[in-house]
């Protein structure tokens, strides 16, 4: 549920180029946003405290006013209580001056014009009065003039303190609610702030983790389903939602898987049908040769009986050509069964060293041909093992009559020694020749089928290259495995290894390697 | 003189191992498919048999099976003739009773050993 977004932006028609630009575009419009916002808040700031500098200096001017007219009204009040003319002027004077100071002022209070009026009114009233007061006074009309002025002035100077008191009590009151306005905008845009800055910070980690997820979650299928593809697993697909670059890289990743898949059961089609012709046809090859076999080993015996000895050495010859065609195509039928998959284990309790002796013993006419000399060292606690007899004899035959092949007046030696490793015991069966030897180059291509060193070695020892190939394939296919080490003109040394018990669960395993592996093809 | 029923399809064989075992002196009885294998045997209860295992009609294994399922000729031993080393040829031999197996060509020495060693473990028993 929580990767629906990843799976939108996966799903999304566009390509991953385009995925990518739009998130950083998205990114960069948030950050604008925000940083339009914080100006926006910083300028409301600004422009508040602008307002209230404006009120602190207007209460301050109501303040000079209110402190001007009681000192005015009390000036000229005590003025008009005494007739001499530098009094009135001055109280006269005074008076205008203080008309002027309102003037001033009226650019303050703005806001107040209807107050403003009023306090104007009452003070050109009491200029009128006053003049009246004063001319009252220098015509020397002193009670008419003190009646006017307790009637008219008074009462006017004390409407215009009450208004000018009034008027600073406003604006304080004004100042008071301005202060607490901004001090609630400063919290309101506090908050906006923070709000804006954590949106910004989610909504641009929730499009980092869409994007990126719907970039990587692809490309981990896609890992995984090349590691099975390399693995020789075929049969899945890869299930991607995007319809991006990656959409089509898993799509084009499930045709190749399908592509591969079809070729490797044609590969393997035509493998079992070489391995099925080279199975038959062997087997066909064989019954002919058979009889070649068998009727000159009867000639021979004929002659034997008849004292017609001349025939034998011909007689022999062909039945040692045929013997060394049927072993050829043996070989073959080996290869091609284990190939197949067609090759069983059929594991026996037996005695290691009999064994060894019984090889050495077939062995010993090949020893004897190229005029070698055959030492077999067996430790002394060989004992038993459990194995397929007839595979381990081929094994050391195999080796053996190698060792022959390729050594001419020389030591062929056999170590036989238990050796314990891996939590297992293992048989160590080495043989050692003093021989031709090989090159790097050649050893490389050694357990390949009918690869032996280069033409001329077949031409010169014959034999089809395929001994060691099936030596190994056995080896493997009992769990053990096989090791070679050489010097050009000095010698070679093969080192076989084999559990002494084999496991029954190694059967999976043979028909695998037998048949499932196709770097083992020929 | 012992004697060797040869059960065997393929002409050239029937005639080299006859010949051959004549010549050491058996006397060898001939079949050439499994039912006339097992007929003969119960008729004339030879000392030993001598099975190819891919024969027509019924072939070695039933053939030996049935061998071994009579009376009369349970007690024969019988030795398998198997194609070179085909997977799992030789156990079924076993299984089906056979006492011994040689693998096709024959290498008549070592049948030679084989046969004398079941014919001197018969004569024990």
């Amino acid at each position: 549920m929580k990767d629906w977004l990843p799976r939108l932006v996966a799903r999304a028609p566009f390509t991953v180029h385009t995925k990518l630009i739009g998130a950083f575009f998205a990114i960069v419009a948030l950050l604008i946003i925000f940083g339009v916002v914080v100006i926006q808040v910083l300028s409301g700031i600004n422009h508040r405290s602008e307002e209230l500098s404006q009120l602190r200096r207007k209460v301050a001017a109501f303040r000079q006013l209110q402190h001007d007219t009681t000192a005015q009204i009390y000036g000229v009040t005590s003025a008009l209580l005494s007739p001499e003319e530098r009094m009135l002027e001055s109280a006269l004077r005074q008076l205008n001056e203080f008309r002027y100071d309102l003037e001033r002022l009226q650019f303050v209070t703005q806001d107040e014009v209807e107050l403003f009026k009023r306090i104007r009114q009452e003070h050109e009233q009491l200029i009128q009065m006053i003049t009246k007061v004063v001319e009252l006074t220098r015509v020397h009309e002193y009670k008419k003039a003190n009646d006017l002025r307790l009637t008219k002035t008074v009462p006017l100077a004390d409407t215009l303190e009450r208004l000018t008191n009034e008027m600073v009590n406003r604006a304080e009151a004004d100042m008071e609610a301005k202060v607490d306005e901004s001090t609630r905008a400063h919290m309101t845009s506090r908050w906006v702030v923070i709000g804006f800055a954590v949106g910004s910070i989610g909504l641009a980690i929730l499009l980092g983790y869409a994007v990126s997820s719907s970039l990587m979650g692809p490309v981990k299928l896609m890992d995984e389903r090349l590691r099975q593809i390399a693995s020789g697993d075929f049969s899945g697909s890869v299930k991607v939602p995007n319809r991006d670059e990656l959409g089509r890289l898993a799509n084009n990743l499930n045709r190749m898987s399908e592509e591969l898949r079809d070729l490797y059961q044609k590969i393997e089609a035509a493998s079992r049908h070489k391995s099925d012709f080279l199975s038959n046809m062997s087997h066909e090859l064989r019954t002919p040769l058979n009889a070649i076999i068998g009727y000159s080993e009867m000639l021979t015996e004929e002659a034997e009986d008849r004292e017609q000895k001349g025939f034998i050495p011909d007689l022999q010859k062909i039945r040692a050509s045929g013997k060394h065609l049927l072993e050829l195509i043996n070989d073959i039928l080996d290869l091609s069964k284990i190939e197949a998959g067609k090759v069983e284990l059929f594991p026996e309790t037996f005695n290691i060293k009999d064994l060894i002796e019984e090889v050495a013993s077939t062995v010993q006419p090949l020893i004897v041909k190229n005029s070698n000399v055959l030492a077999i060292n067996c430790a002394d606690n060989l004992g038993a093992m459990y194995a397929d007899i007839t595979k381990v004899r081929q094994i050391l035959f195999n080796l053996l009559s190698n060792a022959c092949k390729f050594t001419e007046l020389g030591t062929i030696t056999l170590d036989a020694v238990q050796d314990y490793s891996e939590g297992a015991v293992w048989l160590s069966v080495s043989v050692i020749d003093t021989g031709i030897g090989m090159t790097e180059e050649q050893m490389g291509k050694l357990f390949q089928p009918f690869s032996q060193a280069d033409i001329q070695t077949t031409r010169k020892f014959g034999g089809t290259g395929l001994g060691l190939a099936i030596t190994r394939q056995f080896c493997e296919m009992m769990g053990g495995d096989i090791k070679v080490r050489s010097e050009f003109g000095r010698g070679t040394a093969f080192t076989v290894r084999l559990p002494l018990a084999a496991p029954p669960a190694r059967a999976d395993a043979i028909s695998f390697a037998a048949s499932g592996d196709p770097s083992k093809s020929v | 003189m012992p004697r060797i029923l040869l059960v065997e399809d393929n002409e050239m064989n029937l005639d080299m191992l006859s010949r051959r075992l004549q010549r050491k002196g058996y006397e060898v009885l001939i079949a050439t498919d499994g039912e006339a294998g097992v007929t003969m045997a119960a008729a004339e209860r030879p000392d030993l048999i001598l099975m190819d295992m891919s024969l027509p009609v019924v072939d070695g294994w039933e053939a030996t099976r049935r061998l071994k399922g009579m009376p009369v000729t349970a007690t024969v031993p019988v030795i398998a003739l198997t194609s070179h080393a085909m997977a799992g040829d030789r156990e079924k031999a076993i299984g089906a009773g056979c006492d011994d197996y040689d693998t096709k060509p024959v290498d008549f020495e070592r049948l030679l050993v084989k046969i004398e060693a079941l014919l001197k473990k018969q004569e024990k028993q």
